[in-house]
């Protein structure tokens, strides 16, 4: 809203505006965060049931290879043990796995010696080394050669009795639980999938699975977030085993990229129908509040003096019968003034001719009484002694009177001829004392007091133009104190400006001698031609200033100069 | 074999009166090329220490020293003829006359002085004996000097050791790979001469060199390639280093670092010894080795049986990092670190060369380790000086005795010195051999373990 659009029309858009928005945006904010609590509650209930299943799943397939590890190691110890006799038994184990396909094989004897491993070859004869888990015997931590040495590797094996060489084994066989394997439920499922060894403290994993990274896991919870890597994860777990548990895992960053987008794309449609609520609102506002900017400034156009100032009348309802309205004010307005004002210029030529006859009339009386003297006393007067001593003191009436006829000329000339201001910055305390040291020797016993503030600014001005306006007004207080009274001057700061007090203590005036004060010609001076408060008024009006008076019988005038500052204007 | 030239004739003696047998039956011919795969290359042709196949067979390869000691007596290689004065304090070597290096440069007397020199301040453990034992040998191996008047060229083709006191080992010493004598351009005067550059990159060219003081072998060429590269497009290796089956010239050890907690006490070690079933590894993994109670190889000296009762199996406890040998057989280790952990010990094994697996941090190592010098004396001092161990002055003192018997009784008793504390656990006697593809002959493992392939023929 700019400043040209005025207080009113812009109040009115912005509560217009604001109006729309209060209307528009709740709704749509609330709309959105519903449907974001509601999409992220579907996805957290859609991640849980992602875990649970990928958990059933993992554990049937993990059921699966156990039932397959069952049928081999039966058949391993039913036919490949049965024909063993005679067999290397180190290497037993070996060609019977590789014959079943068995990754994890082990013949032990009673007493828990390893006769026969197809996974640590060199274990043979040795006790088993390997770590169970209670209750869960298809879970153990078997060890497995790898390079100059041995690892620990959880296994998923199955077992049965079986006789060698007449002597009472036991034959275990199965997969590896391993990276591999975890790697492949995890491509599978499109979650991470891992093995928590809790004895071991260590994770059995994937390659490079973040989960392997997680340093810490809660015992005793199930499910749960956390983050790895950077990125937070969705978790549940479940025992396999006491100390053994399986844990898999979703990345939440699916969700919170689906959530990200449904947010934004949430967020675009609310900034959408904000921006095309506010869109509306301000049109409707704009057209709601143009008219009424338009009567405001054609208000204030009237107010100024410009009674041709028009509204655009096109507006629907209330408002446009108020613009044709205001239109039609204007109109008679500026009729009635042009009829006033042929008025008022019927009265002043009235007035004019009224003074000028007026003026013109009393020299011209006593001009044309002493020429018919000087005739008759010419027709009667032999001896001519009384015509010349008339003709002495006639020709000399008839000078002054052609004098006074001259002066009325010249006031009506400076009146009709005012020269243009030639502005320059000045001091209006220098203009004061330059008036008042043309007029104070002719104060007499008037007291003149001047008060001239010492902080005024320069007013940009006609020097001798202002000069003789001051001059006036300290002519006509003089006049009017007529010899005796006081006579003040003062100057002060006045809305970045300066004003200038002339006052007087002499008679004063009366209502109908102040409101026609400024009138040309009007003048309770005898003698006086009526137009000198007309110039003071023209001379200040041309500097961008006006005159106040304020005067009341036997209570003394006061005359006010306002003139602006140097910055503010300047004569016109 | 004594000469190219006599090679030749009897070669195609056997040619002629064996026309009509199969062509194995010949005998030695020459031509035909050889590749053989090592599992690790050494970089450079330089003569070293040689721990490790590579090194060795490099030396044996490119290098000639003054004495060869191939079969554990000090024979002639490029030093003709020796003899010893001052009661064994002064000996003088003469040179063959007419011998030459790979370079074409005759090999005199300050080839021979020049490379002692550089040999006197390797790294090799021979070398720090034979310092010890020259006159101002000492001072030159730690820098301190460049006099060292215990070695000095007589005339162009004589050299004179002077040393502090008699060494019956002296000749030992100098049949060291490192004491390889090189021309003044770095040029070996070993068999086969190299046809590829220094550093070695994964494959080493080799021409046979017809100045050899033993005659030009029978091959045409010889490659060495690394194991990886074994089946690139020149085909299979014809040879490849293994352990057995083939002479007992290196040992299994089990070497304790007793600074570490777990092995701080001497019965703790003796319990991680005894629970190592050597019966058992060398039965059941050790195709061709032997039980033995020294940790140097039997060749060299033979084992005493051990006295005393035989350690109980005491449970132990702990985690260690093992650090093993690359030589060592992969399966061998695997069962050595099952015996720990049926003791109870959870060993970690970590893969070492063989000549960084004595410094990699480690509180305990396996070791296929084969004498520097094929020498009891020597061996024993090399042994005693990687472990920091006892038993030096009967050592000082078998240095000393001219006597068979009560030298091999002093070395016996430096032996048992060195076991005493358990640092070092012998575990077998390794057999170092070969594995060669038909047709390919006349390879064999010297004491030193080194593949000889001067005398190799192959099929035609």
């Amino acid at each position: 809203m700019s400043n040209t659009e005025g207080p009113r029309g812009g109040t009115i858009r912005r509560r217009l505006l604001t109006a729309f928005a209060a209307v528009a945006v709740p709704p749509v904010l609330l709309l959105a965060a519903l449907v974001l609590v509601l999409l992220s509650r579907s996805f957290e209930r859609t991640a849980a049931s992602r875990l649970r299943d990928g958990i059933d799943a993992v554990e049937g397939r993990l059921a699966r290879m156990e039932a397959v590890a069952r049928a081999k190691v039966a058949a391993v110890a039913r036919e490949d043990l049965a024909v063993a006799a005679d067999a290397d038994l180190p290497g037993l184990a070996t060609e019977s796995g590789e014959r079943r396909d068995l990754a994890v094989l082990e013949i032990v004897s009673a007493d828990g010696t390893i006769l026969s491993s197809l996974h640590w070859p060199v274990g043979f004869g040795l006790r088993e080394q390997d770590r169970t888990f209670d209750g869960a015997p298809r879970f153990r931590i078997e060890k497995v050669s790898e390079g100059y040495g041995a690892a620990e590797r959880l296994v998923l094996v199955a077992e049965g009795p079986a006789s060698l060489r007449g002597q009472a084994v036991v034959v275990r066989g199965g997969s590896f639980v391993d990276g591999a394997l975890l790697d492949e439920l995890s491509r599978l499922m499109g979650a991470e999938v891992a093995v928590r060894d809790e004895a071991g403290r260590r994770w059995i994993a994937a390659d490079g699975s973040p989960l392997a990274t997680w340093t810490a896991p809660p015992s005793g919870v199930d499910a749960g977030e956390v983050a790895l890597r950077g990125e937070s994860f969705r978790w549940r777990a479940r025992p396999l085993a006491p100390g053994l548990s399986l844990v898999v895992a979703i990345p939440r960053s699916a969700i919170v990229e689906v959530m990200g987008g449904v947010g934004r794309s949430t967020l675009i449609a609310a900034i959408v129908a904000l921006a095309g609520a506010l869109l509306a609102a301000s049109l409707l506002s704009a057209r709601i509040a143009a008219p009424v900017r338009a009567l405001a400034g054609g208000a204030r156009r009237v107010a100024a003096g410009d009674l041709a100032a028009r509204v655009d009348a096109e507006a629907p309802g209330e408002i446009g019968e108020l613009a044709v309205s205001f239109n039609r004010m204007t109109e008679e307005l500026a009729a009635s003034r042009e009829r006033v004002l042929q008025a008022e210029r019927v009265a002043a030529w009235r007035e004019m001719a009224r003074r000028l006859a007026h003026e013109l009339k009393n020299p011209i009386f006593p001009i044309q009484l002493s020429i018919e003297t000087l005739r008759r006393v010419a027709e009667d007067d032999s001896s001519g002694q009384r015509l010349a001593d008339l003709f002495r003191e006639s020709s000399l009436t008839i000078l002054d009177e052609l004098r006074a006829l001259r002066k009325i000329i010249d006031e009506f000339s400076q009146f009709a001829r005012m020269p243009a201001p030639q502005p320059a910055p000045l001091s209006v305390n220098e203009v004061v004392e330059q008036a008042l040291r043309l007029y104070v020797p002719r104060a007499g016993g008037v007291e003149v007091r001047t008060d001239l503030a010492g902080d005024l600014p320069l007013v940009n001005g006609d020097r001798d133009l202002l000069a003789s306006a001051l001059g006036n007004l300290v002519s006509n207080a003089l006049d009017a104190l007529d010899g005796a009274g006081r006579l003040t001057l003062r100057t002060a700061r006045h809305a970045g400006g300066v004003r200038i007090d002339v006052e007087d203590t002499g008679p004063g005036l009366s209502d109908e001698q102040r409101t026609r004060l400024f009138t040309p010609y009007y003048t309770t001076k005898r003698g006086g031609t009526g137009l000198g408060l007309a110039i003071v008024q023209g001379i200040v009006s041309d500097h961008g200033g006006r005159v106040e008076v304020a005067s009341a019988p036997g209570q003394g005038t006061a005359f006010t100069l306002f003139l602006p500052g140097d910055n503010a204007g300047g004569p016109r | 074999m004594t000469s190219c030239s006599a090679r030749a004739a009897a070669t195609a003696a056997l040619v002629v009166a064996l026309a009509d047998v199969g062509t194995g039956a010949l005998g030695p011919v020459y031509g035909g090329r050889v590749t053989v795969a090592l599992a690790e290359l050494p970089v450079r042709f330089e003569p070293t220490p040689a721990q490790g196949a590579g090194p060795r067979l490099i030396s044996a390869l490119v290098h000639e020293r003054l004495i060869d000691l191939g079969d554990l007596v000090p024979k002639p290689a490029l030093a003709q003829s020796w003899k010893a004065a001052a009661s064994g304090r002064e000996w003088t070597l003469r040179l063959r006359a007419g011998s030459v290096f790979h370079d074409g440069t005759a090999i005199g007397s300050a080839d021979a002085v020049r490379s002692l020199r550089r040999f006197l301040r390797s790294p090799s453990a021979a070398a720090g004996g034979l310092a010890s034992r020259v006159e101002g040998g000492a001072a030159y191996r730690k820098g301190s000097t460049e006099d060292l008047p215990g070695l000095v060229a007589g005339d162009p083709l004589t050299i004179t050791l002077r040393l502090r006191e008699p060494s019956v080992a002296t000749l030992s010493y100098l049949a060291a790979p490192g004491a390889a004598i090189t021309s003044a351009r770095g040029a070996g005067a070993g068999p086969f001469v190299p046809t590829t550059g220094s550093p070695i990159r994964g494959r080493a060219a080799f021409v046979p060199f017809g100045g050899h003081v033993r005659g030009r072998p029978f091959l045409d060429g010889l490659t060495l390639r690394a194991a990886d590269s074994a089946l690139d497009a020149d085909g299979p290796a014809d040879v490849t280093p293994a352990v057995g089956p083939g002479r007992l010239v290196a040992s299994l050890l089990l070497v304790l670092d007793p600074a570490h907690p777990a092995f701080s006490r001497v019965e703790s070690r003796r319990d991680v010894a005894a629970a190592v079933d050597r019966d058992d590894l060398v039965r059941n993994f050790l195709s061709g080795g032997a039980t033995t109670t020294s940790p140097i190889p039997p060749l060299l000296l033979p084992a005493l049986p051990e006295a005393g009762p035989a350690a109980r199996r005491r449970p132990v406890a702990g985690s260690i990092v093992l650090a093993v040998s690359s030589d060592v057989p992969a399966v061998v280790s695997q069962r050595v670190v099952a015996y720990l952990g049926a003791a109870g010990l959870q060993a970690a094994a970590a893969e070492a060369t063989p000549d960084t697996v004595w410094t990699v941090p480690a509180a305990a190592r396996l070791v296929a380790w084969t004498p520097e010098v094929p020498d009891p004396l020597l061996a024993l001092e090399e042994l005693a000086g990687l472990v920091a161990s006892a038993g030096r002055d009967a050592l000082t003192r078998a240095g000393l005795e001219s006597d068979p018997d009560r030298r091999e009784a002093l070395l016996h008793k430096a032996e048992a010195a060195l076991r005493t504390q358990s640092i070092v656990v012998p575990l077998a006697a390794l057999p170092l051999g070969y594995r060669a593809r038909p047709g390919v002959h006349g390879i064999a493992v010297d004491a030193g373990g080194r593949i000889r392939l001067e005398d190799a023929w192959v099929e035609p």
